[in-house]
C-alpha cells in the first residue's frame, strides 16, 4: 500500500524531517504565501462553486491574519518541528483551518487527507499545487506534503513515530485509534474529537417578522455549509422563553433551505432522525417537516446528538431561564452561538455556574468562523514552544 | 386484537390476486388500521412516533410508516418477552448492523400461512422434488439469519430437499447430478437467492462448461439485485442464462424482506410484481415523501397484514421502484404491479444474497 502525494507535486518525507530550516513564527515567506493562496481562492473559477472555500480564502485574508498575529503568545517562539495532521472525511476544509496555524508558527507539515474525495477538496488541493510550483513557493511546498493513504497502511503509525505533534480530527473512535499508535515522549496530541453546537436564542427578542428573518439568515448562515455536519454546525436550539415567533421563524429558515437543492437521500435520512428520537422520546413533537425538520424535544441526551446525522433536522429545546442551560450542556457541546440576548447576561450566568462543555460563545451567524483558540485549544501555543528567557 | 384476528380471517378467504385495487383496499384497510390501533397499545415506540398521527385512516396511502432503518437500531416489539417465540437477524456482517425482528407465535404461523396462500399460486398445491441453490450448511449456523428462514419457509412446498451447493459454496456437482438423473423428466422446484443462483450455479456451471437439463423445473428467487446489477445483469439475461444452461423456461423472482416474512410479492409470467391481498405497495416521492403517480420512480413503501409482535405492518424501505400499473396487467392478475429499479445511495446492502456478495467480491 503507497502513500500518494497529493500536493505538492514532488516532495519526500525526509525534506519534512530536516529541521535544521525551519522558519520562524510569521514568517514574511510564509505570509506571502497565504496571502497567493487566499487570492487564488477568492479569484478561482472553480473556488467560487464552493462557498466552504471562498469563507476559507477571506480567513486567509491579510488583514485577517494580522489580527490573528494578536493572538500570538507573547515571549521567544520557536516551532516545535513536525507537525502531522489526520483530517476528518465529512468537513472538507476544517483542516486547512489547523495547517494554517501551524504553518503560521512556522512548523513543517504532513496533512494525510481522508479517503473521501469531492470535487471541493479537489479544487482545494489543485489550488495549492499550482502554488507549491511557483518557484518562490517550492521550498515551502517541500516541508509541507498533503498525502492520502489506505488508512490501513502503516504510514499512520510510522508518522506518529516522528511527529512533534500530530492534530487529530475526526470521530472519536479515529482520534482514539490514532491516540493509541506509539509517539514520541514529548509529542503533543490536539483532539478534536466528536462535538457537537447549539444556538441560544431569547424569544421575547422576536418582535417582528423582519428581525425573525434576520435570525433564520445567521442560523442558516451556520448550518448550509458542510451540510450541517461539522461539530460547531448548530443541531439543537436553546430557545429562551416566548415562543410566538417559533413557527415564523422555522417558516423562514425552511425558505432559504428550500432555495437549496436537495438530495435524493435527504427525507428519508431525515425521517430515521426523526423516528429515532420520537421512539425514544416520548413528548417529542415534530413543529416542522419540510426541507427544515424541526422536534421538539423534551431533554437532551447523548443518544440524540448521536442520531443527529446533519440534514436539516433541528432539535428545539424550549427553556424558561437562563439557569436550565447549566441543566442542558454536556462535556461534548462546543460551540454556543447566541441572538437576541445581552452579551454581559450571558457571560455573567456563564461565568457564575459551573458547567459542562461549551468551549466557545459567538453571536449566531458566526458560529462556523475558525480562530486559532479551538475547542480550548490555544493553537498557536500548543503548535509552538515557548523559551522561558529571565 | 380480536378484531384484527377476524379481519384477518377475511383476508385469508379473499382470492389472493382477485379483487381489485378498490375492492382490496376494502379488505386490506381495516387490518392495517386495527393494526395501527394494536401496536399503538403494544409498543411504546411505535405509539411515540405515531403521536402526532394516532387516528384511523380512510385510505391506505395515509397510514403511517416507519422507516425501516429503525429496526436496525432499535429494538420494536409489541408481545411481552416471554411471547418471543423466535427473533430474526436480518443480513448482517461485522460492518452492518442487523436487522432484528420479534416474533411470537401467532404473527410466525401467519407468516407461513400467507406465503402458501401466496406462492401456491404460483406453484399449485403439489409438493414437487426440491433444488436448492446454498449449502446445508447455512442452517447449522446458531443465529437465525433470514436466508435460512427464507430456505425454511420455501422448503415447506418441496421435498426431498437437495442442496447443489457444498460447505465451501461450491457446486456439489455428483448430488446435483443425482438429482436430475432422478427428476429430470418431471416437475421440479428450484429455490435460491438471486445473486447465488447467478454466482455459484450459473456462473459455476458456465465456468466448469457443464449444464443441466430440468426442461419441467421452475425456479423461484429472491435477494437483492443490486451485485448483478453491477455486472449488467437484468431479468432478461438472468432468464435467458437459466434457459441456457439448465433448460428451465419458468423463472419467477419475487420481493420481499425480513421486516415483513411472508407477504411477498412474486412476478407474474409477463415479468410484474404483484402485491397479494395481504399485502401493498406505495411508491414515495424521495423529495416530499408524498405518493407518486404511476410511472413515477420513488422510493418503495411496503404494506402487510401480518405482523402483530412488532410494528413492521407499514414500512418505508430504502429501495426504489416505480408502479406500473394496477388492475390492467396482462397476465389478469388485479391490484397494484410494480417494478424494483434499485436503492437508495449510501444505504447499507441489504438483502441476505447481497451481504454475502459484499463478503465475496
Amino acid at each position: 500500500m503507497s502513500l500518494d502525494l497529493l500536493a505538492p507535486q514532488e516532495g519526500s518525507l525526509d525534506k519534512v524531517g530536516d529541521k535544521t530550516q525551519l522558519l520562524g513564527c510569521f514568517d514574511p515567506q510564509v505570509l506571502t504565501f497565504i496571502e497567493a493562496l487566499s487570492n487564488s481562492l477568492l479569484t478561482s473559477n472553480t473556488a467560487k462553486y464552493h462557498p466552504e472555500l471562498v469563507a476559507l480564502g477571506f480567513w486567509l485574508r491579510a488583514s485577517n491574519i494580522k489580527n490573528m498575529q494578536k493572538m500570538k503568545p507573547s515571549g521567544l517562539l520557536k516551532p516545535l518541528g513536525w507537525v502531522v495532521h489526520f483530517t476528518p472525511a465529512n468537513v472538507d476544509t476544517m483542516f486547512i483551518y489547523s495547517w494554517i496555524c501551524s504553518l503560521l508558527m512556522g512548523n513543517h507539515n504532513v496533512i494525510r487527507v481522508a479517503t473521501k474525495t469531492s470535487a471541493l477538496k479537489s479544487c482545494l488541493l489543485d489550488i495549492l499545487k499550482q502554488l507549491f510550483a511557483r518557484p518562490e513557493f517550492t521550498l515551502l511546498g517541500q516541508h509541507n506534503l498533503f498525502v492520502h493513504y489506505d488508512k490501513h497502511a502503516h504510514y499512520s503509525a510510522t508518522l506518529s513515530l516522528q511527529a512533534d505533534a500530530r492534530v487529530i480530527w475526526g470521530g472519536d473512535e479515529s482520534v482514539n485509534a490514532i491516540r493509541q499508535l506509539p509517539c514520541k515522549p514529548r509529542n503533543r496530541d490536539i483532539s478534536f474529537a466528536d462535538r457537537y453546537s447549539a444556538a441560544l436564542v431569547a424569544g421575547e427578542s422576536c418582535t417582528q417578522s423582519q428581525n425573525v428573518e434576520q435570525l433564520a439568515d445567521l442560523f442558516w448562515r451556520d448550518t448550509k455549509p458542510y451540510n450541517q455536519q461539522a461539530c460547531s454546525s448548530p443541531k439543537v436550539i436553546f430557545w429562551l422563553g416566548e415562543t410566538r415567533y417559533l413557527p415564523d421563524f422555522l417558516n423562514a429558515l425552511d425558505n432559504l433551505a428550500s432555495k437549496q437543492a436537495s438530495s435524493i437521500t435527504h427525507k428519508n435520512n431525515q425521517l430515521i432522525n426523526l423516528q429515532l428520537v420520537k421512539s425514544h422520546q416520548q413528548n417529542s413533537q415534530t413543529l416542522l417537516n419540510n426541507r427544515i425538520c424541526a422536534l421538539a424535544i423534551s431533554s437532551l441526551d447523548s443518544q440524540l446528538m448521536e442520531w443527529h446525522a446533519g440534514e436539516n433536522v433541528i432539535y428545539i429545546r424550549q427553556i424558561d431561564n437562563l439557569e436550565s442551560l447549566q441543566n442542558e450542556s454536556s462535556e461534548k457541546l462546543q460551540t454556543l452561538s447566541y441572538w437576541g440576548i445581552d452579551k454581559d447576561r450571558l457571560l455573567k450566568q456563564i461565568g457564575s455556574e459551573s458547567i459542562l462543555g461549551i468551549d466557545r460563545i459567538v453571536p449566531l451567524g458566526q458560529a462556523l468562523d475558525f480562530e486559532p483558540i479551538w475547542d480550548s485549544y490555544d493553537l498557536f501555543s500548543q503548535l509552538s514552544r515557548t523559551i522561558r528567557f529571565s | 386484537m380480536n378484531n384484527y384476528l377476524s379481519l384477518f380471517e377475511r383476508l385469508v378467504n379473499a382470492q389472493v390476486y382477485g379483487l381489485s385495487q378498490v375492492e382490496k383496499q376494502a379488505v386490506l384497510l381495516p387490518v392495517l388500521n386495527a393494526l395501527h390501533q394494536h401496536h399503538q397499545l403494544h409498543s411504546c415506540e411505535y405509539r411515540n412516533i405515531v403521536n402526532q398521527q394516532t387516528a384511523e385512516v380512510d385510505n391506505l396511502p395515509d397510514l403511517p410508516f416507519l422507516a425501516v432503518r429503525l429496526f436496525k437500531q432499535r429494538n420494536l416489539k409489541s408481545v411481552p418477552d416471554i411471547d418471543v417465540f423466535k427473533v430474526l437477524q436480518s443480513s448482517g456482517t461485522t460492518s452492518q448492523t442487523p436487522a432484528t425482528i420479534y416474533l411470537d407465535k401467532a404473527t410466525s404461523a401467519r407468516q407461513s400461512k400467507v406465503l402458501v396462500k401466496i406462492l401456491q399460486q404460483t406453484l399449485g398445491r403439489q409438493r414437487l422434488p426440491m433444488l436448492i441453490i446454498d449449502s446445508p450448511d447455512i442452517l447449522k449456523k446458531p443465529e437465525f439469519s433470514a436466508r435460512a428462514a427464507g430456505i425454511q419457509g420455501l422448503a415447506f412446498f418441496g421435498r426431498d430437499h437437495t442442496y447443489a451447493l457444498d460447505e465451501n459454496m461450491q457446486l456439489n456437482w455428483p448430488v446435483i447430478e443425482a438429482f436430475t438423473k432422478k427428476y429430470g423428466q418431471q416437475p421440479v422446484l428450484i429455490f435460491g437467492f438471486t445473486f447465488m443462483v447467478w454466482l455459484y450455479f450459473l456462473t459455476a456451471l458456465k465456468h466448469s462448461q457443464k449444464r443441466v437439463s430440468l426442461p419441467q423445473g421452475m425456479l423461484i428467487h429472491s435477494g437483492g439485485w443490486k451485485k448483478l446489477v453491477d455486472q449488467q445483469v437484468d431479468n432478461a439475461t438472468f432468464k435467458n442464462t437459466l434457459n441456457e444452461l439448465t433448460d428451465v423456461s419458468r423463472c419467477y423472482n419475487f420481493y420481499g424482506m425480513a421486516e415483513q416474512v411472508g407477504s411477498i410479492f412474486v412476478e407474474c409470467e409477463y415479468g410484474h410484481l404483484h402485491a397479494p391481498v395481504f399485502a401493498d405497495v406505495i411508491i414515495r416521492d424521495p423529495f416530499t415523501l408524498h405518493e407518486c403517480g404511476i410511472g413515477k420512480q420513488g422510493i418503495v413503501q411496503v404494506l402487510s397484514a401480518i405482523p402483530s409482535s412488532y410494528p413492521g405492518h407499514s414500512l418505508l424501505t430504502e429501495d426504489l421502484g416505480v408502479i406500473l400499473g394496477i388492475d390492467n396487467c396482462q397476465c389478469g392478475q388485479k391490484g397494484k404491479y410494480f417494478a424494483i429499479q434499485g436503492r437508495l445511495p449510501k444505504t447499507e446492502i441489504r438483502g441476505c444474497s447481497d451481504t454475502h456478495a459484499a463478503e465475496v467480491l
